[in-house]
């Protein structure tokens, strides 16, 4: 496992540990462990949802729907996996099922004025390298790109990915594999 | 070690430099208080029952039931028909195709032929559930049953 990840959070066991109460707190209805939970985790989704190619105009919406998915399902939550899993994997699926609603979109919108829709990007993303990295993360197809991202940015490992994409270790680091061949051939025409 | 730590051209280095910076793309605070009071919101708001599976479950049974009823009298024979007039019509039927031991010759066979449309009408109108119907010798009666069925009686 990458430690990127778990500089930003908690460590990994007192994580756990924390999520569990957390998890308990919630479920009795204490709205302070929901902030508690949204403060942990608000960060981790933005990223998460902005390197799936949520478009910045549509992050808010994003984290809504996703803490709100949270929120309803949350009794379902077995701990079986960690928290942050599980909310990966509600975040995924969002981002995923909104790309596609996306593209629908705008293949609807290229079919009625013949020119694409402007793209909203964040004044503070503009003159960094992000900006090339989503564009060279949009031309990986989603499945490639889900694990790429939980694994090169989000710093799960092999197993938590499969936990979350729900396919074989075996599969995720065939598709991390292509993916980055991929990304460095796409980079080699960037450049 | 990460993935491309040590980059070997400007590529690698432009794709590792972009994954370094996503790593700290966390929204900012003005944002999360944003969608935090949105959310705070929906957790106010009583959880929505799942109504849909009941819903669903009483529509698809009042649709069978209502399917069922409209169905079932005209797959099955009314209890009438199907009973006294409708089983002896069958039986006496059945006796009117086989060779029968009253039926008279070849001029017999001509004048039973010649049934009286009145008669015929007669024994039409007289057919209700339990009724007995009886014929003479060399004669014959047509009997309406229940879905459009016929039975010719001798």
């Amino acid at each position: 496992m990458g430690g990127k990840q778990f500089t930003k959070t908690p460590s990994h066991s007192q994580a756990a540990l924390a999520d569990a109460e957390i998890v308990n707190a919630c479920r009795s209805g204490d709205s302070a462990a929901w902030r508690n939970l949204y403060d942990r985790y608000a960060p981790l989704v933005h990223r998460f949802s902005a390197a799936l190619g949520v478009p910045i105009d549509e992050r808010e919406d994003a984290a809504q729907d996703i803490f709100v998915a949270v929120y309803r399902s949350l009794r379902h939550f077995r701990g079986e996996a960690q928290l942050s899993t599980w909310i990966y994997r509600i975040a995924a699926r969002h981002a995923i099922r909104m790309g596609r609603r996306r593209r629908t979109r705008e293949m609807m919108h290229l079919t009625m004025v013949k020119e694409k829709p402007p793209i909203a990007t964040d004044p503070s993303e503009r003159s960094t390298h992000i900006a090339t990295l989503d564009r060279m993360l949009a031309k990986l197809p989603p499945k490639k790109r889900t694990v790429l991202v939980l694994f090169e940015i989000e710093g799960l490992s092999a197993k938590e990915i499969s936990d979350v994409v729900g396919c074989p270790e075996n599969t995720v680091w065939s598709r991390l594999h292509h993916a980055r061949a991929e990304m460095v051939k796409a980079a080699r025409r960037m450049v | 070690m990460n993935w491309l730590e040590t980059p070997q051209d400007d590529s690698e280095r432009l794709l590792r430099e972009g994954l370094d910076q996503a790593t700290k793309r966390l929204g900012d605070e003005i944002t999360h208080r944003r969608v935090w009071a949105i959310v705070a919101d929906a957790l106010e708001k009583p959880q929505p029952r799942v109504y849909g599976r009941f819903v669903f479950a009483s529509a698809a049974l009042v649709i069978l039931v209502g399917a069922g009823a409209v169905a079932l009298p005209r797959l099955l024979p009314s209890h009438g028909s199907r009973g006294a007039t409708g089983g002896l019509a069958t039986k006496t039927a059945a006796h009117a195709a086989l060779p029968s031991r009253a039926e008279p010759g070849a001029s017999g066979a001509a004048e039973a032929t010649a049934t009286p449309v009145d008669q015929t009408a007669l024994l039409e109108s007289e057919r209700v559930p339990g009724h007995v119907v009886r014929t003479r010798a060399g004669e014959h009666a047509r009997v309406a049953l229940g879905g459009g069925a016929e039975a010719e009686l001798a």
